[in-house]
């Protein structure tokens, strides 16, 4: 196995793109070679039979990069909307839907986190109002029992444990974690520091992309 | 008259505040359902329930109720492991365990369980899919591992985990071989040969409300209320196999080591209940 060209605590580089597609809102967020696009259309009509009185809906479709929506795109979407559930004031919006939808670019690895921040930032872009912001970062535990930040496919696929974290900006503490794999109480608070501060990194990275698009 | 009309408030107040409702009863340091926050509900487990399967289970936690059946059948391995069988656990979630299901192709939250299962089996590595080899790259077994839930009270997942896992240690499969010359396996009457399962991992689900008081195993009604839950699994040697964290707000490393904790507990708890309902 080559060796990654990148320090272990070394995320690879972001780069956002927002209004990708002409929607309410829309964001392609890359960490180095894989890309989602997320797309938000809302606050908009929604269907008598899912309509909710006192706040919005919010429903996420996530279309894999080939073929047909699986068991892992349903989780996916589970977990996508239960992060932006937290975030979202959707009590500003009852009787109402706020759609997202997330289609893989590209595949390189760490998608589910690559989701969650083109999520963030699509739903920034919509000027849905939110009470906090997710950024998800993800890592793993290799044979060696090394740490790497944002791994890539190859790393994923001889990976001892891997761990996908999202944080809430504000306060910093965990909104989602998924860890799957074998691995101990201090690997796992290893990888829980290592991700947060890599998080911070990413919430600076889109800082200082919206100052770039203001101004 | 009076007393009536006092009784009816409580489940006035309780359809129209629920979270008010839940609350009230946690300042008092106890559930709606009369437990104390550290409190499991009452588990049973009962092993080779289904003599039609290969290897059955039922487990009740509290009102919630699952059953496992394993059927085996015999497949043509992937191109790229020749050697390894197949593992396909599905659940399924009908509208006879709770009213909030429908009927017709699974839905999320079946679709969901279902891959966390599988996530839990392929990550941890609970069996060496080897194991299940007839004849390299032509014939292994497949073990189709089917829950169906029963009765919908919440914590699903932890019934879940414990039924397949409960399920796969008394797996009974015929003796198989292949046969050259008539390109077919043969397998014997008898079911003897059983799977040695490499780990034993129990899930342990915990519901954060308010973000502070942790509730060890909710019931629907607490589920639906608090939409933060983390779930642990650990193996034998106390070795993690899965944390999942969905929903709700942000917690802390604190709650987690909490959690671990109390995961730890219980699974002794868990295994003591399944090695005496042998």
């Amino acid at each position: 196995m080559a060796s990654r060209k990148r320090p272990p605590s070394k995320i690879r580089t972001i780069s956002i793109e927002p209004n990708y597609v002409n929607r309410d809102g829309s964001a392609l967020f890359k960490f180095g070679d894989s890309a989602v696009v997320c797309s938000v259309n809302g606050p908009t009509e929604v269907k008598l039979r899912d309509e909710k009185v006192d706040k919005a809906t919010i429903d996420v479709i996530f279309k894999p990069l080939v073929g047909l929506p699986g068991t892992k795109d349903k989780t996916h979407e589970y977990i996508i909307r239960s992060t932006v559930e937290s975030v979202i004031k959707s009590n500003l919006y009852p009787r109402t839907l706020i759609q997202i939808v997330c289609q893989v670019m590209m595949d390189d690895g760490n998608i589910l986190a690559t989701a969650i921040n083109a999520t963030t930032y699509a739903l920034m872009n919509a000027g849905v109002e939110m009470k906090d912001i997710a950024v998800a970062v993800a890592c793993i535990v290799n044979k060696d029992g090394n740490i790497l930040i944002d791994p890539e496919l190859r790393e994923i696929e001889k990976a001892q444990s891997y761990h996908t974290f999202a944080f809430s900006k504000t306060s910093f503490g965990l909104l989602f974690c998924e860890s799957t794999g074998l691995f101990t109480e201090e690997q796992y608070f290893e990888c829980y520091a290592i991700c947060k501060i890599a998080a911070q990194e990413i919430i600076d990275k889109i800082r200082m992309k919206i100052q770039l698009d203001l101004t | 008259m009076v007393k009536n009309s006092l009784a009816f408030e409580a489940e006035t107040f309780r359809k129209i505040q629920p979270q008010e409702y839940l609350r009230r009863f946690i300042q008092g340091n106890i559930r709606p359902d009369g437990r104390s926050l550290s409190q499991f509900r009452p588990t049973t487990v009962n092993q080779s329930c289904i003599t039609t399967t290969n290897g059955s289970s039922m487990v009740r936690i509290g009102n919630t109720t699952v059953v496992c059946g394993i059927k085996a059948e015999v497949a043509t391995p992937k191109f790229n492991s020749p050697l390894e069988g197949y593992l396909v656990p599905n659940i399924d979630l009908s509208p006879i365990c709770s009213p909030k299901f429908k009927p017709g192709p699974p839905g999320e939250l079946a679709q969901v369980l279902s891959e966390n299962l599988n996530n839990l089996l392929k990550s941890a590595s609970v069996l060496d899919l080897t194991s299940l080899c007839i004849k390299e790259g032509i014939a292994v077994w497949v073990l189709y591992i089917d829950l169906v839930c029963v009765n919908y009270d919440g914590n699903i997942y932890d019934a879940s985990v414990i039924g397949m896992i409960t399920a796969l240690t008394n797996v009974k499969l015929p003796e198989a071989t292949f046969e050259e010359s008539s390109g077919l396996v043969k397998a014997t009457e008898e079911l003897s040969v059983t799977l040695k399962l490499q780990r034993i991992p129990y899930s342990v689900t915990v519901a954060l409300f308010d973000g502070q008081h942790l509730l060890v195993d909710p019931t629907e009604v607490e589920e639906s209320i608090t939409s933060e839950q983390i779930t642990i699994v650990f193996d034998e040697v106390g070795q993690l196999c899965s944390i999942w964290k969905v929903g709700g707000l942000p917690s802390s490393p604190e709650h987690l080591k909490q959690c671990m904790n109390i995961a730890r507990e219980r699974y002794k708890q868990i295994s003591m209940i399944v090695k005496s309902s042998i």
